[in-house]
């Protein structure tokens, strides 16, 4: 099935995704961010709070975005 | 305080006109661009007819089609590069529907938005931020519609402390993080940029708030540990930079009631660096202490024994048995 996948870690990417029926929110994060906590992540399905046990469905916005992100100093970060 | 759903609506059309704009700008540049020339093809044509007309059309024809077929095959060019853009920015699907879902979440995230669609202003305001100890308050984000139009990245918004706790030693440093109301955003600059451009208003403000709940030690403005001025070595109380005076001789910042001066040469020491003279008390440093007493003392004592020794009666010569 089809969802629309946001993960605001890092450059961002946010586009179509196609995943298998019945997955969880919780299995979605491991496989596309498997090396990172979820407790570091703001998760929201259809822009809602969401448990790692929700199953998603077709047409489901999904959204990872880190809770704390490095700022710095202007000389040491380009504005893109 | 939740904002009324009227409000999100109209919010959301003024979006949504900005970011049709923003994908006619694109392709007016891309015109303006390209058919710079575009005078001084025009001007070549037109003398290209008039040599034609007063020479004879039949010698000037093959130069009049050379410059009318350079000029169309510049245009075609160009119009097929902006409707390529214009193609592009199409597929961002940035419908009204979605830009009032987001401002709704918005709406929830941070408890309520705030508009002003006369700057043509979002805003909203996040919860106190306590970074490392240092109270900074909490902060109004502030996103600029009117920038959204020309570019998309963090350069829209203005993050406005609102109970302002500035570094002490520059107060336009409000955040490690924001100068003069404006986000250095680091790693999550190149994701608010995308953000901005997809129509992901929601992310973008999120990210923001990621930015100004953390704390990078490594690049900040302002050091937290800094924050509030230097500590006095003895009391522990901060001490504004253009206030703190150095020891002279171990070289710690003090404030200026703990400092002192030798009462001698008036060396700036720190209590620790001077000793008592032994006869008057005067605190002194210890170049200036001979045998434990300043030099007024020592040179009163040597007086007194100068004095001394010149009043002395000489004994007898002791009889000779």
């Amino acid at each position: 099935m089809r969802i629309f996948y946001v993960n605001n870690d890092g450059g961002g990417f946010a586009d179509f995704l196609n995943v298998e029926e019945g997955v969880t929110v919780g299995r979605l994060f491991a496989s596309k961010l498997p090396d990172r906590n979820p407790d570091d992540y703001l998760i929201r399905v259809n822009r809602q709070i969401a448990a790692a046990d929700e199953v998603l469905h077709e047409g489901d916005r999904v959204s990872f975005t880190p809770n704390k992100i490095e700022g710095a100093r202007t000389q040491f970060s380009a504005v893109a | 305080m939740k904002s009324p759903a009227r409000i999100r609506v109209r919010t959301a059309q003024h979006l949504q006109q900005v970011y049709q704009s923003r994908a006619g700008h694109d392709v007016q540049r891309i015109l303006q661009h390209g058919l710079g020339g575009y005078d001084q093809a025009l001007e070549q044509i037109k003398i290209a007819l008039c040599q034609a007309a007063a020479n004879g059309w039949t010698s000037a024809s093959l130069l009049i089609r050379r410059s009318v077929f350079g000029f169309t095959q510049t245009v075609r060019k160009i119009v097929h590069e902006a409707s390529l853009r214009l193609q592009e920015n199409g597929l961002v699907q940035v419908d009204l529907r979605n830009l009032i879902d987001d401002l709704h979440q918005l709406d929830d995230e941070f408890d309520g938005i705030d508009v002003d669609l006369k700057r043509k202003i979002l805003s909203v305001k996040t919860e106190p931020i306590e970074l490392e100890g240092v109270h900074l308050g909490c902060f109004r984000i502030e996103f600029s519609l009117n920038r959204l139009k020309s570019e998309p990245n963090v350069r829209c918004f203005e993050i406005v402390a609102l109970n302002p706790n500035p570094a002490t030693t520059k107060d336009s440093v409000t955040h490690p993080h924001v100068r003069d109301n404006s986000l250095c955003a680091g790693e999550a600059t190149l994701s608010i940029r995308h953000a901005l451009e997809n129509g992901r208003i929601a992310d973008a403000f999120i990210l923001v708030r990621s930015v100004l709940t953390n704390y990078n030690r490594d690049s900040p403005y302002v050091r937290l540990d800094e924050w509030g001025g230097t500590n006095c070595y003895n009391c522990g109380s901060s001490v504004h930079p253009d206030d703190v005076v150095n020891c002279e001789r171990c070289g710690y910042h003090f404030c200026d009631d703990c400092i002192l001066s030798c009462t001698e040469c008036e060396a700036r020491r720190c209590q620790g660096c001077l000793t008592a003279c032994k006869s008057c008390e005067n605190k002194c440093c210890l170049g200036c202490l001979d045998g434990g007493l300043c030099r007024t003392c020592h040179a009163d004592q040597s007086e007194t024994t100068s004095t001394e020794t010149a009043h002395e009666v000489p004994e007898p010569a002791a009889a000779i048995a």
